[in-house]
């Protein structure tokens, strides 16, 4: 074994950005757990909550009064059937609003995705020590987060957009 | 009190594959492991194979797996591992290298990674007329690194260094550290990319296993990691 | 195999590796053969620390300590070599402090330095700070430091290869060695211009030491079976501090930070021996003082050790400079120095005596004029002499690393000199002796275990030629050597094997201690005075007039041996009496 012959990786950025990910990753999930589940505010929380049975029948759960109430005066049609769907995208395209909740998921899915990735690289190096096996598993891995970026960011950044229930 | 001492034994001249072997041996609760494994080896059978010397946990010559946990045997006494009479103790070689026969394994790699980090000091700086000066606050930096015997409980406990055999583990990296943090070395920029590769520094996730295998009871991951920041910061 | 190098050491312990690296740097190509890898050899074990009149601390002076080693020696260390020593260590610390070794610091930021025994200011004033340490762990931070530098500067060690014989031409150079690789068990031939014993200590043929498993002096047995002499060999020192039972080290260190001696009365019974220096006397002295309560009865609680009392000395200080000792008490006795005074008794842990050498450590036939060719020796195995007989804390790394160091230089100087030379040309068959040897034990299927022999053997040193001997004690040693020798030579090995055959190995080292251990006894019985650690009860009195003179032992190693006699060195401090 050669130790240290090879050029130096990038390793020390990426263990670096690994840490800041991280960490930021913390707050950034927090901060969605809560806006998904909690906030009353951005009313986006479902008082019922559905079981697998009810949803496969079809059931939608309930939304407090607000956010359907929302929903329905930004369509114009008062007697709606609200569904989450409907309250996301309510949401999103509301064009103030809409660029900080897509500033902050496009924040999550590039944190998210590098910490995920550096990770998965690190266990999968740990097992692949073939050389050759290594790059190409790294190529192949990287491509795939990319691949996933882009899908990611064309959900979040066109999400809303002619938004009409 | 009695005590059933099961060993994992291999010979390479006979066996294919390692086997178990139980011994009764009498013992004290202050007898340290390694006697009992002196007892076998000079009253019952002279062929179970170990390496010792100092008998005081000083020189690393017997770390190896009791009970599950790597350890000195010349360091962990019968009244720890064991309640009472009857009990069993277990002994296997350290696991992660080539066994070379019963307790003993084959080190070479485990040098050949310290060889790798560079492990002496450099300075090029012709030296002054008397001692370099270096403050006791700097010296407490590195004194913990420098208690190291190289037993190679720490690597050989490392899950990073069992999935990849070519990574450089916790012992050679604790010497990078003990000499790139030394006040009075040059060599950081040398050393640094040695660790900071592939095989080095960023295998370490911490796991801490080492640090519980520490006979020595050095904060390996600290300093681990104050290697990393090193590395970082080197390379901003 | 023939391996075929310039220089090849054996042993690597700190004497070895100083000695690889000065050769090294000078040039040679080196390399170093030793039983175990040179990480785990004993040097490592050593803890106080290494003496040297630095002044970091307060006023000292090189001459001081030269004074100070002089009068440890009982007056039987040689002068010229002891002034070179003292004169050489500061330069020497400094040089291996630039090579990176770990020391404490004090304030300024410079080596720390503490008490130790028998280190004094202005020729024996008070308790000097001399003894420069990393922690508690000063051995160990020299030796991986040494073998740091060595591993940069490409020494080749072969490590696990248990030198069995030296070879020698018929004019009695010595121009390499046989040697056992243990992980194959095939025998090799070194072939050399220059051989460097650095084979270290004996303690393990005593029942209680503070030596390591391998601390078999088997460089002692190679040389007298080559019809070399040993000098001095009746000097063994027991250190005053072993834990009680197991003969762990507790560092003189222990003291130099404070800690007192105490009997069953909680009395401080040094003040009584040594008013002056009290627990910092001399090992020698204070070992016996510790025999002779124990004797009167004074042991704790009627029990063969006494008490080294910590309590006063503080948990900062004693985790802080002496943590490993601390680590060993608790561990191994299950006592907390911190609170609990720690049971110790003389353990045996140093040999003054070895091959004799000059101070180029070159080996020397018995007399001053006549070298071996070839063959060097530095460290414990070696006797320049400058403990004489009777050694001080912190002189042993100290002399490890000076004639380590001079030793490195020389070799290199006379790998030189004799560039344009061949190597003498190799014996028929050199590893005839060692095969016979080896291929003897394995082939015996009757006889006793290893164990018994050198239980008995050890027993018998612990019984006969400890602190105190007399004419019964050592004629009786004597004596058991014979039919211990007999014993040696028929032991039987279950393990016959070729791969790491430690079995094996054992009954060599047994059939080697026998032949020191005659050394040790007959020299003691033969010496009929007391003088540093050899103390007679039939001849309570140094003899200057008829034993200030260091002993040739020579022996045919079956029982025949004879002594001789050399001359002590003495430039600048006549013999007077030894008061502390
Ligand atoms: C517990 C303890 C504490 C001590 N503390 C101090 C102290 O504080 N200050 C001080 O000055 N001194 C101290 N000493 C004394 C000092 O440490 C030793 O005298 C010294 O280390 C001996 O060094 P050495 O290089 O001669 O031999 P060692 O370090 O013992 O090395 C011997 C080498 O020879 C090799 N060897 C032996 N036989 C063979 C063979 N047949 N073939 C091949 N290789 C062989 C071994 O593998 C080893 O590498 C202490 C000693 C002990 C035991
Ligand atoms: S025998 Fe030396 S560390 Fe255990």
């Amino acid at each position: 074994m050669n130790y240290g012959k090879s050029a130096r990786s990038t390793n020390a950025q990426n263990w670096f950005l690994h840490r800041i990910t991280g960490t930021f990753l913390i707050f950034l999930l927090i901060v969605h757990l809560w806006v998904q589940h909690y906030d009353h505010q951005t009313a986006t929380i479902a008082v019922q909550t559905v079981t697998a049975e009810q949803f496969e029948a079809g059931t939608l759960p309930t939304y407090p009064d607000e956010a359907v109430s929302a929903v329905r005066a930004q369509t114009g049609n008062a007697t709606m059937e609200v569904t989450p769907y409907d309250v996301v995208m309510q949401r999103l395209s509301d064009p103030v609003y809409a660029v900080l909740w897509k500033g902050f998921n496009i924040l999550f899915l590039l944190f998210a995705l590098h910490h995920g990735f550096y990770g998965l690289n690190n266990v999968l190096s740990d097992y692949i020590r073939n050389d050759m096996a290594r790059a190409i598993t790294k190529v192949l891995t990287w491509t795939l987060a990319l691949v996933l970026l882009i899908v990611g960011l064309y959900s979040v950044i066109t999400a809303g957009w002619n938004y009409s229930p | 009190m009695k005590l059933t001492v099961k060993i994992k034994r291999y010979n390479p001249e006979k066996d294919t594959a390692p086997h178990w072997q139980s011994y009764e041996v009498p013992a004290e609760p202050l007898d340290s492991a390694l006697a009992l494994l002196l007892h076998i080896k000079w009253h019952i059978d002279g062929t179970l194979t170990f390496r010792k010397s100092c008998a005081h946990g000083i020189c690393g010559s017997d770390a190896m797996q009791i009970n599950g946990e790597n350890k000195l045997a010349c360091s962990i006494l019968v009244q720890d591992i064991v309640k009472g009479d009857g009990d069993t103790i277990t002994f296997a070689p350290l696991p992660g290298s080539p066994v070379i026969k019963d307790l003993v394994i084959d080190q070479t790699r485990f040098f050949e990674k310290y060889r790798a980090v560079m492990p002496w000091l450099i300075n090029n700086t012709p030296p002054p007329e008397k001692e370099r000066i270096q403050s006791p606050e700097d010296f407490d930096l590195i004194e913990d690194a420098t208690k190291c015997i190289m037993c190679g409980a720490c690597t050989h406990s490392c899950p990073s260094t069992w999935a990849d055999p070519d990574y450089l583990g916790p012992a050679a990296m604790l010497k990078a550290y003990r000499y790139t943090l030394d006040t009075r070395d040059e060599g950081s920029d040398e050393r640094l990319g040695v660790v900071d590769s592939k095989e080095g520094l960023w295998k370490c996730y911490t796991i801490f296993n080492c640090v519980q295998a520490c006979p020595k009871e050095i904060d390996i991951t600290r300093w681990l990691s104050a290697l990393k920041r090193k590395s970082v910061t080197a390379r901003l | 195999m023939i391996f075929s190098h310039d220089v090849v050491i054996v042993g690597a312990g700190g004497a070895g590796l100083m000695a690889a690296l000065y050769a090294k740097e000078g040039g040679a190509d080196v390399a170093v053969v030793s039983k175990l890898h040179p990480l785990r050899s004993h040097t490592g074990a050593a803890q106080g620390g290494i003496g040297a009149a630095l002044g970091n601390e307060e006023e000292d002076n090189w001459l001081w300590h030269t004074f100070d080693t002089v009068k440890g020696s009982d007056y039987l260390g040689d002068q010229d070599a002891i002034e070179i020593m003292c004169k050489d260590a500061p330069r020497t610390i400094i040089e291996l402090e630039h090579y990176g070794v770990p020391f404490s610091r004090n304030k300024q930021g410079k080596i720390s330095q503490r008490r130790f025994g028998g280190h004094t200011r202005n020729f024996g004033e008070a308790a000097v700070r001399r003894a420069c340490h990393a922690a508690d762990r000063t051995g160990h931070a020299i030796m991986h430091t040494l073998y740091d530098q060595c591993t940069r500067q490409g020494v080749r060690f072969y490590d696990e290869y248990q030198v069995l014989d030296l070879i020698m031409t018929p004019d009695g150079a010595c121009n390499g060695a046989v040697a056992y690789e243990i992980l194959t068990g095939e025998v090799h031939t070194f072939h050399s211009k220059i051989v460097c014993m650095a084979t270290g200590g004996y303690g393990r043929a005593f029942k209680t030491t503070s030596n390591a498993h391998a601390g078999t002096g088997d460089g002692l047995a190679m040389v007298l079976r080559n019809g070399l002499p040993l000098e001095d060999m009746e000097f063994v020192q027991f250190h005053p501090t072993g834990l009680y039972r197991l003969g762990i080290l507790i560092t003189e260190g222990a003291r130099g930070e404070g800690g007192i001696l105490r009997n069953n009365d909680g009395e401080r019974f040094m003040e009584r021996y040594a008013p002056t220096v009290k627990d910092l006397a001399p090992r020698d002295l204070v070992s016996q003082c510790m025999y002779k309560e124990i004797r009167a009865g004074r042991g704790i609680n009627g029990k063969e050790h006494l008490y080294l009392d910590m309590t006063h000395v503080g948990e900062e200080v004693l985790l802080k400079k002496l943590p490993e000792i601390t680590i060993f008490s608790r561990t191994y006795m299950g006592v907390d120095p911190i609170t609990e005074p720690i049971p110790v008794a003389p353990t045996c842990h140093y040999a003054m005596g070895g091959i004799p050498t000059n101070f180029n450590s070159q080996v020397e036939t018995g007399n001053r004029e006549a070298i071996v060719p070839g063959l060097y020796a530095a460290g414990e195995c070696a006797c320049v002499s400058v403990h004489g007989a009777n050694r001080l804390g912190t002189n042993s790394l100290l002399d490890l690393v000076v004639f380590g160091r001079r030793a490195g230089m020389a070799m290199a100087q006379e790998i030189e000199e004799r560039r344009r030379e061949r190597k003498l040309p190799l014996p028929d068959a050199p590893e005839k002796r060692t095969r016979d040897m080896l291929e003897a034990i394995l082939s015996r299927t009757e006889g006793e275990p290893v164990v018994n022999v050198r239980t008995d053997l050890q027993q018998s040193m612990m019984d006969n030629v400890s602190v105190f001997r007399n004419d019964e004690t050592l004629s009786t040693a004597v004596a058991d050597m014979e039919g211990l020798r007999q014993r040696a030579r028929n032991v039987v090995v279950r393990d016959k094997g070729k791969a790491f055959n430690t079995e094996l190995m054992d009954a060599v080292e047994i059939d080697f201690m026998v032949d020191y251990a005659e050394a040790i006894a007959a020299g003691a019985h033969h010496r009929t005075e007391s003088r540093g650690a050899h103390s007679r009860e039939d001849y309570d009195k140094r003899n200057d007039d008829e034993w200030l003179k260091h002993t040739i032992y020579q022996s045919d190693c079956e029982g025949n041996f004879e002594f001789s006699y050399k001359d002590v060195v003495i430039t600048r401090f006549q013999p007077k009496e030894r008061k502390y």
